[in-house]
């Protein structure tokens, strides 16, 4: 059965002459429809069995070597999936890591504007910006938008001159300093995979990840592209190991210094 | 949830604040300092929208140092909590802080004190008084259990029976405690009552 | 006389010199003088009153004495339409540091509101200084009695005893001599009238051409501002020996 579509054509064809084109593309446009006379049913039916996957997962911890911060790379509206290589972490310098969860064009643009304001105070002050000063930064911006519709949910983690630090800030003013965070709607199912597994991590760190991915097909979400960062406890910044979850069973794990990191990961096919 | 509350002994107050922040059933971190101190020989304990909480305490905390660096005398508890109160009172009419407040201090004329100040800015000096889920358990027990002129023993004790019965009575109970203590010596955390340890970060 | 920098307030003469602030200054050394004693029980404030006219009708019975609140009163000498915009601002100020922390504004934070005021027009182009020099005194909880002065150019000082307008410089050096600390507020007031009556150009003192104030503690703990009555004062004169003329000391 298909829906015909010849009365919207116009009297020239589309594609020049038929003969030069497949004639599939010289017929008049059309699209098939599902072989069922209960068309509710079968849109209802087919929800039903997709299930469709959604929202956002994403993590940071400290723990002896720095922080981790780990997201998922799915964007989505309602069931549209509109990308499955989101960058969900933003590097707001090379010794900050910035997580989204919420709106994208919110969380992209006041983590910019954060990067951009934390650049100024390390021109104005000659030395960088501190997790804690940044994190307010941020937190007294988005709390004087209260209330104005800004949907950001996000961790700042980093490393400064007192070590690690990580802050869930988010758009109702809260920012909250902390040691193990997650935000998003799959932060529940994150919780309890980092609240039993964050001990062992270090020796256990390639099969945590695997446990982390299992976490994520259990939220029913396809192979998605897993960035994880870890940032070392190295003071210049430079350095600092990427990692990729490439699927279930492929880990990259590299060591990078982060400038490159974005080139990387386009060399990985990526963005 | 929120549990806040505070007593009146004799020569100190105290301040007891669960310390848990919380998000719809997802609780974010449960070693959260609910109450700041204000100066050398006052306390805010506040509950309320997390934003507005740390927000107001802080704005209020700065307006007290800067009393002090400009007058060279510190404000008394009354002077600060009726001028949190004011505060709370100007912003209720355009947008309101969703904050509730117990401010505990110590004078040298008039010795300790407790304030109650909610968020659409009523003021009561009292001596046992709550907010949050966990006042309908602790003003009962305050109110059954508290007289004038406790020690510190009786009152930490007292504390400590409602601090149990929220914890067996109140379905959404939170784990941790922070008690502070104000008095002649200044005002201080006296100590944590903890059932659940944020898991340590890894050391392995 | 230099002519160049003293139109505007706000400009500098090569010397460093602000001609208007010290003008001022200069028109209050022509006023009515004031002074103020602290004692260990109270502050005592003496004016004296110029007297223009015997048909003059004066609206209140003190014309250098104000209450700007239950715990501060102030003494004037100078320009008095200049005086009444600044008493109103202190009361003002007073009211609204009771209605912010529901309690009396410490006196030195009331004085110091009022001279950021008076500074204020020593600096802002178009403006002039405030002709007036006070004398306030006060109780509060944190330093008990206190007494400052302060002049045209915002600057204010705590002082044990200080004098305003015509002839202060001679009463201050009276002051200096005979102040003694611990002094009573009774004392106070008889040293207050033993200078005024050496200071004054008038030849006898009488009632009419001076004014009595005292800040002081009543037996409940509540501040009381008190003005003597014409008739007190003229005891209190007969009392301490002040009402034959007193030989001219400048």
């Amino acid at each position: 059965m298909k829906l015909d579509t010849s009365g919207l054509e116009s009297t020239s064809p589309f594609f020049g002459s038929g003969d030069e084109l497949c004639p599939e593309l010289s017929a008049a446009p059309s699209f098939s429809l599902p072989l069922s006379t209960d068309f509710d049913e079968f849109q209802k039916d087919t929800k039903a069995t997709l299930k469709h996957a959604k929202g956002t997962t994403t993590l940071a911890f400290i723990f002896k070597e720095g922080v981790m911060v780990a997201a998922d790379s799915r964007a989505s509206m309602g069931g549209y999936i509109s990308s499955q290589s989101v960058k969900k972490i933003i590097e707001i310098n090379p010794y900050m890591l910035g997580t989204m969860a919420g709106g994208a064009a919110d969380c992209q643009f006041w983590h910019r504007n954060l990067g951009i304001k934390c650049r100024l105070h390390e021109l104005a002050n000659k030395r960088r910006i501190s997790v804690t000063g940044a994190s307010k930064l941020l937190a007294n911006i988005l709390y004087s938008y209260r209330g104005m519709g800004l949907s950001v949910g996000t961790m700042i983690a980093g490393w400064d001159e007192t070590g690690p630090g990580l802050y869930y800030v988010d758009s109702e003013g809260g920012r909250l300093k902390g040691t193990r965070f997650s935000v998003g709607s799959g932060s529940p199912y994150a919780y309890g995979v980092l609240d039993s597994g964050l001990t062992c991590l270090l020796k256990k760190l390639r099969s945590w990840l695997e446990e982390l991915f299992i976490m994520r097909h259990s939220e029913m979400q396809p192979v998605v592209v897993l960035q994880a960062f870890i940032m070392w406890d190295q003071m210049d910044g430079r350095s600092c190991l990427v990692m990729m979850l490439e699927s279930f069973t492929t880990i990259i794990i590299q060591s990078h210094p982060v400038q490159w990191s974005k080139k990387w990961l386009k060399s990985q096919g990526h963005n | 949830m929120e549990c806040v509350f505070g007593l009146v002994g004799d020569g100190f107050a105290i301040l007891v604040a669960d310390t848990s922040a919380v998000h719809s059933i997802l609780v974010h971190k449960s070693n959260e300092d609910k109450i700041m101190v204000l100066d050398s020989h006052k306390l805010i304990a506040a509950s309320g929208e997390p934003g507005d909480r740390v927000q107001f305490t802080e704005f209020i905390q700065k307006n007290v140092s800067l009393y002090q660096f400009r007058n060279g005398i510190p404000l008394t508890t009354a002077a600060a909590a009726n001028f949190t109160r004011g505060e709370l009172a100007t912003a209720l009419r355009k947008s309101p802080y969703m904050v509730n407040i117990l401010l505990a201090g110590y004078d040298k004329e008039t010795g300790p004190s407790l304030y109650y100040i909610d968020y659409i800015a009523t003021l009561h000096k009292v001596d046992k008084a709550a907010f949050g889920y966990g006042s309908y358990f602790s003003l009962s027990m305050m109110d059954r259990h508290f007289h004038s002129g406790m020690s510190v023993e009786e009152a930490v004790d007292l504390v400590d029976k409602c601090i149990l019965e929220i914890r067996s009575r109140l379905v959404v109970a939170p784990p941790n405690f922070v008690i502070k203590i104000v008095d002649k010596d200044g005002a201080r955390e006296y100590a944590w009552r903890e059932s659940v340890k944020d898991t340590p970060v890894s050391s392995a | 006389m230099s002519r160049r920098y003293d139109s505007r307030t706000t400009i500098f003469s090569p010397e460093g010199r602000l001609y208007q602030v010290e003008y001022a200054m200069e028109a209050i050394g022509n006023a009515g003088s004031a002074i103020g004693i602290l004692s260990k029980d109270g502050v005592v404030l003496v004016g004296e009153k110029k007297v223009t006219s015997k048909l003059l009708q004066t609206s209140t019975s003190t014309e250098k004495m104000y209450k700007i609140d239950d715990h501060v009163a102030c003494a004037v000498a100078g320009i008095m339409s200049d005086a009444n915009i600044l008493i109103n601002t202190a009361r003002v100020q007073a009211q609204r540091y009771t209605y912010a922390y529901q309690e009396p504004m410490p006196v030195e934070q009331l004085v110091q509101s009022l001279c950021d005021t008076k500074q204020g027009y020593t600096q802002f182009g178009g403006l002039r200084p405030f002709g007036v020099s006070f004398l306030f005194a006060g109780w509060d909880k944190n330093y008990g009695f206190q007494l400052y002065m302060s002049d045209p150019s915002g600057n204010y000082g705590g002082w044990k005893a200080a004098a305003i307008g015509a002839n202060n410089q001679a009463a201050q050096s009276i002051l200096k001599q005979d102040y003694k600390d611990d002094i009573s507020r009774e004392e106070a007031v008889q040293l207050a009238l033993k200078v005024l009556s050496k200071t004054m150009d008038s030849t006898s003192l009488t009632s009419d051409k001076l004014e009595l104030a005292e800040v002081f503690l009543m037996p409940s703990g509540k501040v009381k501002y008190q003005v003597c009555s014409p008739e007190a004062l003229s005891k209190l004169l007969v009392k301490h020996g002040v009402t034959q003329p007193a030989a001219e000391t400048s």
